[in-house]
């Protein structure tokens, strides 16, 4: 047998020789400009009024989750997996796919909200983004999401707030399965959101010391449990 | 660079150019040194890298962690390798050890990263996974957490990928039929010393 290391090490070396040229970045910065002009050249003022008249719709009616066939882009990425490449956890197919991630969803979509913020879903140049609130924003692609939600039935973000503001919010995006979260916390009552539509937003405050988010599913069932104290330990 | 990466963030968010030009810079040339490797391949790697950079800028206001931007930079791009290989398999393009080299002045450039003969033909013999965490391991140094981040995967996982992926090289035949050259210009020969294992 070989020795590979100094092969490796030498493989190594070389491939940090290798820089962009100047060409290239400009090229990089052009594309990204024009991409933010493309958006805010798209009719988003249309898409934001759609998702909060659909809030004011989801907050008096309760829409029931409809599961299809999985869209072209989540089939062929599990479609083109090699053979020593194990999903870990279970694929995201059918019933797993949340709301926001599936083919027939075309337009912004309200996934949760606390007060007056809203965690709306929206696809941008076949990313899949999410803005919450005013400020919270972030896009990846689908492979990615069906990737982590394949491992995790929750991708959790926040708090919201910043250092020394104990009060915001807990959001995230989840599986297809899960139809509802609570939060638990040390010293006050649970508090459950609507996980429908693949995602929620919860009001939290770091001094009622959050404990655990419970994923539940259609049936009440718990599915997964996730320790979030850690997370708030910033604003002790 | 000299500035800290959180200061040029906040700068680039707000709109200075040359903040986003320097994010730009970081964040094409990591993408393209692990991409080269990765996928075999200089020239895709280029392509590859600019999505990923593209990506980052656009994706910049929505970053959490200024400081945990090369993380976020390796996400991104082994998610766009990811997606050139699908590309490349579903468009049936040659393999990996037989892709054409010299379109673009790309050639020199495969011929001085591969520049070990054998080494390409012995690395298309492994997963792209297991190309995906020797990439990571060996171009930037990456440790196994920082490498499950970026792949999405557990330590444990990265640990096996890359036990295997040397295993693999080691018993190859490319490598073993191939004596070590001399590289372009001034690379020197270099004996094989002594081999370390990675912690």
């Amino acid at each position: 047998m070989t020795s590979v290391q100094p092969t490796l090490d030498d493989l190594g070396r070389r491939a940090r020789t290798l820089e962009p040229t100047s060409a290239e970045v400009d090229a990089i910065l052009r594309r990204a400009h024009e991409a933010k002009e493309s958006r805010l050249r798209t009719p988003r003022s249309i898409a934001i009024i759609a998702a909060l008249t659909l809030s004011l719709v989801a907050a008096l009616v309760a829409v029931p989750a409809t599961r299809t066939a999985l869209g072209n882009a989540i089939d062929a990425f599990f479609g083109g997996l090699a053979p020593d490449h194990p999903v870990n956890g279970q694929p995201l197919r059918g019933p797993l796919v949340p709301a926001w991630m599936r083919a027939e969803t075309k337009r912004a979509l309200v996934v949760g909200g606390v007060g007056t913020d809203r965690l709306i879903a929206y696809r941008d140049h076949g990313a899949y983004c999410f803005h919450y609130g005013a400020s919270v924003a972030e896009c990846a692609d689908g492979h990615e999401w069906a990737q982590e939600l394949a491992q995790y039935p929750v991708v959790l973000r926040g708090p919201t707030g910043g250092v020394g503001h104990p009060v915001g919010a807990l959001y995230g995006f989840t599986r297809g399965d899960v139809t509802s979260v609570t939060l638990t916390f040390v010293n006050r009552p649970s508090v459950r959101a609507n996980a429908r539509n693949g995602g929620f937003a919860i009001h939290t405050d770091a001094r009622w010391k959050p404990r655990e988010l419970e994923l539940q599913d259609i049936r009440g069932q718990i599915i997964a449990t996730v320790n979030v104290a850690g997370r708030f330990t910033a604003y002790r | 660079m000299t500035e800290r990466i959180e200061v040029l963030v906040a700068r680039a968010r707000q709109g200075d150019r040359v903040a986003e030009s320097a994010l730009a810079q970081r964040a094409a040339a990591r993408a393209l040194q692990v991409a080269a490797v990765a996928m075999g391949d200089a020239h895709a790697a280029r392509d590859v890298s600019q999505e990923v950079a593209v990506r980052v800028l656009r994706g910049l206001g929505g970053l959490r962690a200024p400081d945990r931007f090369d993380a976020w930079v390796y996400r991104i791009a082994v998610s766009e390798i990811r997606r050139a290989y699908r590309q490349r398999s579903r468009r049936a393009e040659v393999p990996l050890q037989e892709t054409p080299s010299g379109t673009r002045g790309e050639g020199s450039a495969n011929e001085m990263l591969f520049a070990r003969a054998g080494l390409r033909a012995a690395l298309a013999e492994l997963s792209e996974r297991e190309r995906m965490a020797l990439a990571l391991r060996y171009v930037h140094d990456l440790g196994d957490e920082q490498i499950a981040k970026a792949m999405l995967c557990r330590p444990g996982t990265v640990r096996s990928l890359l036990s295997r992926a040397r295993a693999k090289l080691s018993a190859s035949h490319e490598l073993a039929d191939h004596a070590p050259r001399a590289g372009h210009g001034s690379v020197a020969l270099r004996s094989p010393g002594i081999a370390k294992e990675h912690s």
